[in-house]
Order: structure tokens, then C-alpha cells, then sequence
């Protein structure tokens, strides 16, 4: 049955779902939002956030139960604890396949990964917009920095991003808040790293955080250094869709926003060559509805959105939405890391913390951005996340075996350690890919989700660059103990959670899925914002660029609406 | 909760607060009765001497022991509830073994054992540099669990460690004048 026309719809409530929602709305446009999982209501649906390790059932130690339902989102290690797992999925309820291993962390709620995401907001750079072009890989991006900075700028100053401008061609400014402090030993490494490493720098995590006054949404308040946000945070401190723009997109009156309702397919009217409907099967009631909409955008995620588009076949697509090119579900992309080093920092022993930070550390690329930085070896380049901490217990604890001495020990904080790990960018590569499965369905009905993607030889051989030189600046910083390390061995696409690129853009329909506005080139009220549309990774974490996209193109999409063109 | 509903009456919940000899002795008579509590992993006899260790690898000074936070009732449901079937298994036989070779070394009577015994086995037993076996895997996952447990205890997390669930700001400072040199609970 069809239930009501609206004037947009958006799939999804995510950090692009939620940009969409509040923007289109904002613009007067009746929005019909679509999430598949469960409601999640700011602060109430917070359960677990002011629960300290004695108020959680052993210790808040992950159970063999969660191990078992969730043994995919297990595999980052820290996704099925306690105190977040319920934001996660469970893996026997929505399975899916690997040709070869990729890490698909999942989040079914109001507010999908913008509720648990790591935070850190880094602009891409012209640099990045041209690389593809200039190095001659995949397709070009069909916009540069120039059009998608004002952009940045408004996003920025609504969600609040705390972090310190450097006038760095390859890390634009930002509009922040004041950063956040580095601790002592950070502030060491910051002034090791000026003085020995020319090429590079130290500078505070650039994080989506209110450190100072308030931004609008549901009551959002300054950090309070508990750095439990992936709990959910009651002070609304770190920008969620929850917390931020649904409640923005609420305030108008022209939202309704519809849980339950899994998305499968997006229905193309032959005569007026748009898509008309959308498909969903309520997860609570199991019947099917339709809603009509002028416009829609898909705002899923990466591979559901791409998913939806693929089980979107029509006889003008037969091999679903937008497909001309062949190139949807190809080119996935995560970024790779876990690779770099660790140090104790003999230093500073009189000195302590108050506060837990919600971020350390951060150096911008500095590899293959002209000059003496290139690389013989690979192409593009990679950042560094890390920060310093005093260990939980003194070193002798461990020379001990009982007694007061012991005793003493293990409630002394111990040394200094230092770490980082580098983000490095992945090339879009044709074979690595996603598909559907029509002989696995899930419980639905719904055909599943295969992978077959790996990192490939520049990403290898960059990896070996970003362990080395985490190594060269904790030696030259003096610091003992130094470790390089790389978990090559265990690596696969997915584990940074920042899968992207199935549904890229383009100049051209031929060898593109979307145009510069994030329409599809053959169906252009539809527009995909998520992180599908990458045409390539950088090696910035991605959030900030999908909700600058998302703001632009549903700007775009309302000014489309109103003069009558959508 | 009668430990917790206890400790709030008397305003310990909340700041740096450092146990008093009244406080002790409040604890002690909320911590595990041996003579009440049965285990459910463990059996009577591994409990016993699990809570005799864990006292001589922290015991009670100016604030409470191992046991005064109830930390074998707590490692006994851990293993049940938390570690997987091969690691119970390997727990449930090395305490077995465990038991016989204090047996052996000691007495056949395990409520007779002394406090000095109990520091001779894991003198003798607890091989920290060089080659351990089972029993002395066992003894240093002891060790470690204890501590572990210990100071994730709600007495321990918000009365002898510096406890600060809302910091609300964050920088550096002196260990000293922060926490009086203790580690953050949190």
C-alpha cells in the first residue's frame, strides 16, 4: 500500500542521514526520515553513561554471549564492550559474506555511527581533490576545494570542532573552538618534533567537541573529560545526529521520522524518468509500504546505501539504480592503520593529569606534498593519531609478588608511554568490490552483502614509511623503549570503519555513479551522501567531508525543489 | 548492595577519602563470610585457599585487603560468567593441582595452613622471570585477577584510589597536589 507523499525522503539518520534531515527541513521541505533500527533518544536511551566499572556485572568484561552474537564487530576489539555494545549489531541477525575478510562494523539506531564515532574532523585539501587527476588513478573528483570550503565552514560552526589552525596547504583551517590542552608529555613531543623533524608537526587532535560556550541542538554544554563517549554523551558534548541535527530538523515541524522501516528498494518511474517511491518492510510489523517523495536522499551508509541502489533494478537499470557504468559496489575503500610505534617517556614523573581527554594527538600528512616530502616508494600519504599517558600501576608491580610493598605499587600511576598510529590513504581499486548474494537472504527476505577487497601494493609499501618514521621521531625525541609495530598480518579493510567509495562521483555517467551535486548522473532526484560517493579516501578521517557534502547537496536539492526543477 | 547502601549513609560515595579504621571495620563485616557464601565456580576447598592468597598478595594495612572487597566471591563468578570453556578448563585442573601440591608440601588439613605457608608457595611456586609451568601460571594470573579486581572495587574505585567521575576540565599538574601520588580509578 502507499501511505503519504512528502516533499523529500531521507534514508537513514547517520551523520549524513542527520545533515540531510536538518537542512532540508530547515529549507521548508516536508522530509519523511527513514532509519531501520530501533529509536535512540538523547541522553535517556544513554543507559550506561554514568556507570563506572563496579556498577557494570564483572567489571564490565565482555560476556562469551556478546562474543558469539557479535563475533564480527568483535574483531575490533573494543565495539562489543558493555558499556557500547547495544550501539553495535549483532552479527547472526545480519549476516553477511567475505571472499575475503572485511571488518563491517554496523550501528541500527536513531543516529547510526554518528553516536559512537571516533570524533576526529579533518578537511580534505586541494591536494586531495586533484590527486586522482594529477597521478593519473581511477577518475577525477569532479569539484575542488573551492566548492566545498564554505561548506566545511558551515558545518563546522554549528556541530563545534575544537583544534588549532596551522595554514597547512594539505590540512586547511577550520572554523574551532580553542583545542584541546596537550598533557606534558605531549606538549615534550610537540617541542621534540619542531626542533628534530622540519617536515612535520605536532598539533591537538581536531576533535567534534564543544570545549567552550554551547551550539544548537537538544541542550549541548562544554566537555566534561570523562571521555566515555561512545556511551552517548549527556552533556551533548561531542556532536551526534541526537544530539545536533535531528532535533535542529524536528524543531521546524516538517520532519517525521519513521524507526522500524528497512529500506530495500527505490522505485524508478519509466515516464518521468525519476525515481517516484520507496520501498520498505517495517521491522517491527514485517508489512511492506510505500512512500512517495520529489526527491530522496540516500544517506545509509556506504553499503547499504549501495546496496539499496543494487536491489533497485528497473528495465531501465537492470543492474540497479544509476548503474550505467558498472563501476557501483567497486572501488571500496577504508583507510589503513594500526602501524606505527610506542615509547616510555622517562620524564615528568612529579606530573599528573586531571581530566580525561576525548583526544590526543595529531600530525598531518607530510609525505608526497611536493618538495623534498615525495616518496620514491608510494603514491599519496598518511597522518598520525596518537597521545601520551601515565600506565595504570607502577613497573615494580611487576618484580613483586605479594605484600604491602606490592600493594602500594599497583595504586601508583606508572611512567610515561607515547604512542601513535598512522591513517594512510587507500587508492580506489576496480577489484575491490561489494555485491549481493540472492541465494543468502537474511531474515527479511533480503538478499546479503559479500565483500572481496584488500589493501594493495602502495598502501604496503606506505606502511612501511609510516612505521619508520613514527620510530625516527620518538628515537630522536630521546625516548626509551621505542617499538615500531605493524599489524599487517591481521589486516582488512573495514577494521577503521571507514568503508567508502562503492557509488563514486565523476564527470562522466560512463565510469561514475554520481554527479558533482551527489545526484545520480541518469536519476537526479536521487542523491547519495554517505560515504559512498568518495572518489577517493585521502587520509583524513571522513565524517567532516560527508557532512559538508551532505549540507551542500541538500541546499542544492531544496533550490532545485523550489524553482520547480526536482 | 548492603556494602554500598552502607557506605553512602555515611557520605564516603563521592572525593579522595582515605579509609579509617572505622571504615575498616565496617568493611569487614560486609565483606564475603566464608561460612555463607558458596562458590560457583570454584570448589569449597579451592575457595579457601584462593582466599588465603589473595590476602598475602594484598593485605590489610592502613586500608582494606583483598578480601575485605570481597575479591574471590567476585573472580569466582568472573570465571563462570566471563572466560570461555577451554580457559575454565584449564582453571578448574590447575586448581586442582594447585590444591594437591599444597597438600603435599604442607598439610592434608587445608584449614591449618599458616599465612607464612601460603607466602613459601608463591616464594617457591610464582616463577616470575624464567620458566613457569601451570601451577605457576596460575599463581601469577592470581596475582594479576587480584589486582585487577581489587582495584575495581567500588571501595577501592571511590575511597582508597582518586576517584573523579566529572572532572570537567583537563590538564597537567602535580602528581602530589592531583592525588597525593595515587592512580586515577577512572
Amino acid at each position: 500500500m502507499t501511505d503519504q507523499q512528502y516533499d523529500a525522503i531521507v534514508i537513514g539518520t547517520g551523520i549524513s542521514g542527520g545533515w540531510a534531515a536538518k537542512e532540508l527541513c530547515e529549507n521548508g521541505l516536508k522530509t519523511l526520515v527513514l532509519e531501520r533500527g530501533r529509536m535512540i533518544e538523547h541522553i535517556k536511551d544513554y543507559h550506561t553513561a554514568n556507570l563506572d566499572p563496579w556498577d557494570m556485572p564483572n567489571g564490565g568484561r565482555i560476556t562469551p554471549e556478546i562474543k558469539e552474537r557479535k563475533f564480527k564487530q568483535h574483531r575490533t576489539g573494543y565495539v562489543t564492550d558493555p558499556v557500547c555494545e547495544h550501539f553495535f549489531v549483532d552479527d547472526i541477525k545480519h549476516p553477511y559474506n567475505e571472499v575475503r575478510r572485511f571488518d563491517w562494523i554496523r550501528g541500527y539506531h536513531v543516529g547510526g555511527k554518528s553516536l559512537v564515532w571516533g570524533r576526529q574532523s579533518y578537511r580534505l585539501s586541494e591536494i586531495d581533490f586533484e590527486a586522482n587527476k594529477k597521478d593519473g588513478t581511477a577518475v577525477d573528483w569532479p569539484i575542488r576545494y573551492k566548492d566545498i570550503a564554505p561548506w566545511y565552514s558551515h558545518v563546522e560552526k554549528y556541530i563545534g570542532v575544537s583544534g588549532e589552525n596551522l595554514g597547512l596547504p594539505q590540512l586547511p583551517d577550520s572554523e574551532f573552538l580553542k583545542p584541546l590542552t596537550l598533557n606534558c608529555a605531549e606538549e615534550d613531543f610537540k617541542v621534540s618534533v619542531a626542533k628534530n623533524m622540519n617536515d612535520r608537526v605536532v598539533t591537538p587532535a581536531r576533535v567534534a567537541h564543544i570545549t567552550e560556550g554551547t551550539k544548537p541542538g537538544l541542550g549541548r554544554s562544554t566537555c566534561q573529560y570523562r571521555n566515555r563517549c561512545m556511551r552517548g554523551c549527556p552533556y551533548g558534548a561531542y556532536f551526534s545526529s541526537n544530539s545536533s541535527t535531528l532535533p535542529a530538523a524536528d524543531a521546524t515541524g516538517n520532519m517525521t521520522l519513521r524507526p522500524h522501516s528497512i529500506v530495500h528498494k527505490i522505485i524508478y518511474d519509466e515516464k518521468t524518468k525519476s525515481a517516484s517511491e520507496v520501498e520498505i518492510i517495517d521491522g517491527e510489523t514485517r508489512q511492506k509500504h510505500t512512500f512517495k517523495a520529489k526527491i530522496i536522499f540516500l544517506c545509509a551508509s556506504t553499503v547499504p546505501s549501495t546496496s539499496i541502489l543494487m536491489q533497485s533494478t528497473s528495465k531501465r537499470f537492470p543492474n540497479g539504480l544509476g548503474n550505467d557504468s558498472g563501476e557501483l559496489g567497486h572501488n571500496i575503500m577504508d583507510h589503513h592503520f594500526v602501524v606505527g610505534a610506542s615509547a616510555k617517556i622517562e620524564k615528568f614523573k612529579e606530573k599528573y593529569y586531571k581530566g580525561r581527554k576525548p583526544g590526543g594527538i595529531y600530525i598531518p600528512r607530510f609525505r608526497n606534498i611536493g618538495g623534498n616530502s615525495d616518496s620514491k616508494d608510494f603514491i599519496r600519504g598518511y597522518g598520525y593519531q596518537g597521545g601520551a599517558y601515565r600506565t595504570s600501576m607502577s613497573e615494580v608491580v611487576a618484580e613483586l609478588k605479594y605484600g604491602p610493598e606490592l600493594k602500594e605499587a599497583i595504586l601508583k600511576p606508572g611512567g610515561w608511554r607515547i604512542g601513535v598510529t598512522g591513517f594512510g590513504e587507500t587508492l580506489p581499486d576496480h577489484n575491490n568490490k561489494m555485491y549481493l548474494d540472492y541465494d543468502k537472504l537474511d531474515e527479511w527476505g533480503l538478499p546479503t552483502v559479500t565483500f572481496d577487497a584488500d589493501f594493495g601494493e602502495n598502501e604496503l609499501a606506505m606502511r612501511k614509511d609510516m612505521k619508520d618514521q613514527a620510530v625516527k621521531m620518538f628515537k630522536s625525541a630521546g625516548y626509551k623503549d621505542v617499538e615500531g609495530y605493524d599489524s599487517i598480518d591481521s589486516r582488512a579493510m573495514g577494521l577503521g570503519i571507514h568503508e567508502m567509495g562503492t557509488a563514486r562521483m565523476g564527470h562522466d555517467p560512463k565510469t561514475s555513479v554520481l554527479n558533482k551535486y551527489n545526484q545520480i548522473h541518469t536519476c537526479k532526484n536521487v542523491f547519495v551522501t554517505d560515504g559512498s560517493f568518495m572518489t577517493s579516501s585521502a587520509c583524513q578521517n571522513p565524517s567532516l567531508t560527508y557532512m559538508a557534502f551532505t549540507a551542500r547537496a541538500a541546499n542544492y536539492a531544496a533550490k532545485q525543489f523550489k524553482n520547480g526543477n526536482l | 548492595m548492603k556494602r554500598r547502601d552502607a557506605l553512602k549513609n555515611i557520605g564516603l560515595s563521592a572525593g579522595l577519602i582515605v579509609a579509617t579504621p572505622t571504615v575498616i571495620s565496617l568493611l569487614n563485616s560486609c565483606s564475603t563470610d566464608s561460612n555463607k557464601w558458596s562458590p560457583v565456580f570454584l570448589n569449597k576447598e579451592q575457595a579457601k585457599v584462593l582466599m588465603e592468597i589473595v590476602d598475602v598478595i594484598i593485605p590489610k594495612t592502613d586500608t582494606p585487603s583483598a578480601n575485605e572487597v570481597n575479591v574471590v566471591e567476585f573472580l569466582d563468578k568472573y570465571y563462570k560468567e566471563i572466560l570461555d570453556d577451554n580457559r575454565q578448563d584449564w582453571l578448574k585442573n590447575t586448581y586442582a593441582k594447585l590444591v594437591d601440591l599444597i597438600k603435599l608440601n604442607y598439610s592434608e588439613d587445608i584449614n591449618s595452613l599458616t599465612q607464612e605457608n601460603y607466602k613459601d608457595l608463591l616464594d617457591n611456586h610464582m616463577i616470575l622471570n624464567g620458566e613457569s609451568d601451570d601451577i605457576s601460571e596460575l599463581l601469577k594470573k592470581i596475582k594479576s585477577d587480584t589486582i585487577w579486581s581489587y582495584k575495581i572495587s567500588e571501595f577501592v574505585g571511590e575511597n582508597v584510589l582518586a576517584y573523579d567521575p566529572i572532572p570537567g576540565v583537563a590538564y597537567c599538574g602535580d602528581l602530589q597536589e592531583l592525588t597525593g601520588g595515587k592512580s586515577w580509578s577512572l
